[in-house]
C-alpha cells in the first residue's frame, strides 16, 4: 500500500476564488482571522488575531467570512479530479484528500512522473498544494505538513527511498499527532518532541500513562492496526459553476467558461462511463436574479467541441438581462455508455452516419423549436389520414429485434392498392358545379370507387375514393363523404 | 500555330472539352434513374450521387413516381429527408414502393430563412442520402442556390430542389435540372442543364397503366332488364341436360329435341 496525501494549507482562500495578487485579504470565523493572504501577512497579521487588531494592523485590509460550504465543495471537486489517478480517494476534511496508489504505479510508470503531475497540476490552478507519502495513510497525512520534496523520497528509478521516509516519520513533531490537546502538552512537556522518541518507548508503558489512543494512533501509523477510510464516491449528479468578479456582459465572453465547464463535465462523464442527456446552466445576475436555460440532447457520445457550437446556438436565442456574475452548469439525467457489439465490417460508418444524424437533428430542434421534425411512423386504420402519425424526431437508436420491424420496413399488406404519393391533409373541399367537380381546375373522375367505412365506434366515416384527372394533368386521389355528400380531396399521385 | 489561341483558351480554363468530362462523371458519381429512356438521355447514365438536382413544374404530376426507384435504393444506406414539403409524403404509399417509414424525417421550418438554414445544415451534415427541397419563397438568388449544392456536394448528399416552372429561365448553378410536364398517360420530361454534354433532350415516361384504367360511366354499364324465363340462359343450358338424360335412360339413340317433344304428345294422347 501506498498512500499519497494531497493538503491545501489554503483551501479556504482558494475557494473563494482569490488570486494571490490582489490586495490584502483576510478570512474571518466568529470575528476571528482564520487565514490572511501574503499580502495581509506582510502586513503583520496572524491567524486567531481579531478582528480589531488586524484592522488597526493593516487599514487597507479586506475581510470576507469563511465560506465553509464552498470550501466542503473544492475538497469534493478535487477529489474528483483526484478520482482519475485511483480508484480508491478518501477526504480528509478540512483540507486533505488521500489516494492509495500502489495500485496506479504501474499505469503512471513511476513516483517521480506522478509527483510532477500532481504539483504542475495544482500549480495551473493557483493552488498551493502540499504532499505527503508513506505506506499508511495517517503516515501520509501527518507527513503532507512537513511537505518534504519528492527529489528526497524518490530516487531517479521512481523508487520510494524507504530509509528516507522512516527519518521524516521519526524528525514528525509531536503537535501533529491526533491526540487530545492534553496528552500532547504532557508529552512536550517530557521532553517527547518528535515522533521518534515517542515510538523509542515502549508501547505498553504509552498505553498504561496515556490510554488506548495512543497506542491505536501508534499502530496505525505504523500500519499494525488498519485504518479504514470512508471512499470518496462520485456525486450521481454533476453540478459546477464558475464565478465572476464583476461580472460578464457579452455572450462572447461566456464562451471560454462554458468551455471550461463542458470539460469539467467531460471528465466526470469518463469517470462515471456514462452520458448526460441535458445541460441544466443558470445565470446569477449581479442583481442576484436567477435565469435557468437548458438543453436536452440525443447524443450519442460526448464531444465538447461540438457541444460548445451548440450551446453559442442556444445561447443566440436568449438576451442577457445584465451582468452574469455566476454560470452555473447542472446536470441530472444520465444515461450509461452504450457500448454496443457490432459487426467489423460496414458498421463503422453506419454508427459514424448515425451519429452525424443525431448531431444535426440536435441543431435543428435547437434553431427550430420543439415540433419541427417529425418522424412517421405507420400503424393499422381504416382511414388515410389515421394510418400513419408524425411523432418527434428522435435521435436513431442502436437497431434491436423489433416486432414491428416487418411493418416499419415497408412490408405492406396491401401492396396491389393504389395509393398517393401526396396527400392533402386536412382534405380540401371541392366545389360540385353544373359542369362536374371543381378544385382548382376541372376533374374528371378515371375509375373508382373504393370504399372506405370504418371509425363506426367513434364516428363512422363512410367515404367513396376516386382517382380523377386534373385539368392540368396531375391525378388526384379524391372522395365522396357518403355522409355529408361533400367532394373532397385528398391526394395526388405525385 | 493555327491553335494556339485556342489552347491559350484551354490552359486559362476559360474553355473547356465537354468530352473530357464525360468519362470522369460516368465512373464515380452517378447511378441508374430506374427508367432506361432517361438514363440513356443523361450524359452521366443516371442521376448524381451528391449536388443539386433541380426539378421544374407543378407539384403533383409524378415527380415523386419519377424518384422512387432511386430514392428507394439510397434509403437503404442512408435516410431521406423532406423539407418544407407542398403536401404531406403519405407514408404508407411510399412504404409500398419500398421507402420505410423510419428512414425518413420531415421538417418544416417556420420562415425562409430557417428554411434556408436547415436545408443547409442537413445537407451538410451527410447524415442523408437525399435532401428534398420545397422553399416558401421560390425566387432564391445564385448565391443561396451555390450555397445549397456546395453544402450538398460537401455532404455528399443529394439535393433534390422542387421549384416552379416559371423559374426555368432563371440562371442556377444546379449541375442537373429538369422540366416536368404532364403529357397524356406519361409524364413529359424535358432535359434543360446537364454535365458533359449538350441539354435539350426530351423524352416521355409512361406512367403505370393502372393509375389511367378507366371506366365507363354508370350510364354505359350493362343494365339487366326482365326478360323470359326460358331466354335465360342458365335455363336453356338446364333443359339440354334434361334431354341427354332422357336419351341415355331410354338408351335410344339421340333424337332432335321436337322429336321428342312429339313423343311425349303422343303418350300423352
Amino acid at each position: 500500500m501506498l498512500w499519497l496525501c494531497l493538503r491545501l494549507p489554503e483551501l479556504p482562500l482558494n475557494a473563494i476564488g482569490e488570486n494571490q495578487a490582489a490586495g490584502p485579504l483576510a478570512l474571518t470565523h466568529n470575528n476571528r482571522i482564520v487565514m490572511a493572504n501574503t499580502a495581509a501577512r506582510d502586513a503583520g497579521l496572524a491567524t486567531d488575531m481579531s478582528v480589531a487588531t488586524a484592522m488597526s494592523l493593516c487599514s487597507t485590509l479586506e475581510l470576507r467570512c469563511r465560506d465553509m460550504e464552498c470550501e466542503r465543495r473544492q475538497l469534493e471537486n478535487i477529489a474528483l479530479w483526484a478520482y482519475r489517478f485511483s480508484g480508491d480517494v478518501c477526504l480528509c476534511p478540512p483540507n486533505a484528500i488521500l489516494l492509495e496508489l500502489s495500485a496506479s504505479l504501474r499505469l503512471f510508470k513511476n513516483l517521480a512522473r506522478l509527483y510532477r503531475r500532481f504539483i504542475s497540476a495544482f500549480r495551473r490552478r493557483g493552488f498551493n498544494v502540499q504532499l505527503g507519502i508513506a505506506h499508511t495513510p495517517l503516515a501520509a497525512e501527518l507527513l503532507s505538513h512537513q511537505n518534504l520534496s519528492p527529489a528526497k523520497l524518490v530516487n531517479g528509478a521512481g523508487q520510494l527511498q524507504q530509509d528516507t521516509l522512516q527519518q521524516a516519520l521519526h524528525s514528525l513533531p509531536t503537535p501533529l499527532l491526533p491526540l487530545a490537546a492534553k496528552t500532547l502538552s504532557t508529552l512536550q512537556e517530557m521532553g517527547l518532541h518528535t515522533l521518534g522518541s515517542i515510538k523509542a518507548l515502549p508501547r505498553a508503558g504509552l498505553e498504561r500513562r496515556f490510554g488506548k489512543d495512543i497506542s491505536s494512533v501508534l499502530a496505525k501509523l505504523e500500519g499494525e492496526q488498519t485504518d479504514i477510510r470512508p471512499k470518496f464516491i462520485p456525486p450521481e449528479t454533476f453540478h459546477a459553476q464558475r464565478h465572476f468578479d464583476g461580472g460578464l456582459h457579452s455572450k462572447q465572453q461566456l464562451r471560454f467558461p462554458i468551455s471550461a465547464l463542458l470539460s469539467e463535465l467531460e471528465h466526470y462523464l469518463r469517470l462515471r462511463q456514462c452520458l448526460n442527456r441535458d445541460l441544466g446552466w443558470e445565470f446569477h445576475y449581479l442583481d442576484g436574479s436567477r435565469e435557468p436555460w437548458s438543453l436536452d440532447l440525443s447524443h450519442r457520445h460526448f464531444d465538447r467541441r461540438s457541444l460548445i457550437e451548440l450551446v453559442m446556438l442556444r445561447l443566440e436565442r436568449l438576451s442577457l438581462q445584465g451582468a452574469v456574475e455566476t454560470l452555473s452548469l447542472c446536470c441530472e439525467q444520465f444515461i450509461s455508455n452504450e457500448q454496443a457489439n457490432e459487426q467489423l465490417f460496414d458498421t463503422a460508418s453506419n454508427s459514424k452516419q448515425q451519429e452525424k444524424a443525431a448531431h444535426v437533428l440536435d441543431k435543428l430542434r435547437l434553431r427550430l423549436g420543439p415540433h419541427r421534425c417529425h418522424q412517421f411512423s405507420l400503424q393499422d386504420a381504416h382511414l388515410p389520414e389515421l394510418s400513419w402519425v408524425l411523432r418527434d424526431a428522435y435521435a436513431p437508436k442502436q437497431k434491436r429485434p423489433n416486432l414491428n420491424t416487418a411493418k416499419e420496413n415497408g412490408e405492406s399488406t396491401h401492396s396491389k392498392l393504389l395509393r398517393p404519393n401526396w396527400l392533402c391533409h386536412p382534405p380540401e373541399v371541392i366545389k360540385e358545379t353544373s359542369a362536374g367537380l371543381y378544385w382548382q381546375g376541372e376533374l374528371q373522375l378515371l375509375q373508382g370507387p373504393e370504399r372506405f367505412d370504418g371509425q363506426w365506434w367513434q364516428q363512422r366515416q363512410t367515404r367513396d375514393y376516386y382517382i380523377a384527372r386534373h385539368q392540368h394533368g396531375a391525378l388526384c386521389w379524391i372522395f365522396k363523404d357518403c355522409l355529408n355528400r361533400r367532394w373532397y380531396l385528398h391526394g395526388f399521385f405525385g | 500555330m493555327k491553335n494556339h489561341s485556342l489552347n491559350q483558351l484551354l490552359d486559362e480554363r476559360k474553355l473547356w472539352r465537354g468530352q473530357q468530362l464525360r468519362p470522369r462523371m460516368a465512373a464515380s458519381d452517378s447511378c441508374c434513374t430506374g427508367f432506361k429512356a432517361l438514363d440513356a438521355a443523361l450524359h452521366s447514365g443516371g442521376w448524381p450521387r451528391s449536388g443539386s438536382t433541380e426539378l421544374l413544374g407543378e407539384y403533383g404530376i409524378g415527380e415523386l413516381w419519377l424518384l422512387m426507384p432511386t430514392l428507394r435504393e439510397r434509403s437503404a444506406a442512408r435516410p431521406i429527408c423532406w423539407l418544407n414539403p407542398p403536401y404531406l409524403p403519405y407514408p404508407p404509399a411510399l412504404a409500398q414502393q419500398g421507402i420505410a417509414a423510419n428512414r425518413q424525417l420531415l421538417v418544416r421550418p417556420k420562415n425562409v430563412n430557417d428554411q434556408l438554414w436547415a436545408a443547409e445544415e442537413l445537407l451538410r451534415s451527410g447524415a442523408y442520402a437525399a435532401v428534398l427541397t420545397w422553399f416558401a419563397k421560390t425566387n432564391l438568388n445564385d448565391r443561396q442556390l451555390r450555397r445549397l449544392h456546395i453544402a450538398a456536394l460537401e455532404g455528399e448528399c443529394w439535393h433534390l430542389h422542387f421549384r416552379p416552372a416559371a423559374l426555368a429561365q432563371q440562371i442556377s448553378p444546379a449541375p442537373l435540372r429538369l422540366q416536368l410536364h404532364t403529357a397524356k398517360q406519361a409524364l413529359d420530361i424535358q432535359i434543360m442543364k446537364q454535365q458533359g454534354g449538350h441539354a435539350g433532350q426530351q423524352l416521355q415516361l409512361a406512367r403505370p397503366a393502372a393509375l389511367y384504367l378507366q371506366q365507363s360511366p354508370a350510364s354505359n354499364w350493362p343494365v339487366y332488364t326482365t326478360a323470359p324465363a326460358s331466354n335465360l340462359p342458365v335455363q336453356r343450358q338446364l333443359k339440354g341436360k334434361i334431354s341427354l338424360l332422357n336419351a341415355s335412360i331410354l338408351n335410344t339413340p339421340a333424337r332432335p329435341a321436337k322429336q321428342l317433344d312429339s313423343v311425349s304428345k303422343e303418350q300423352a294422347h
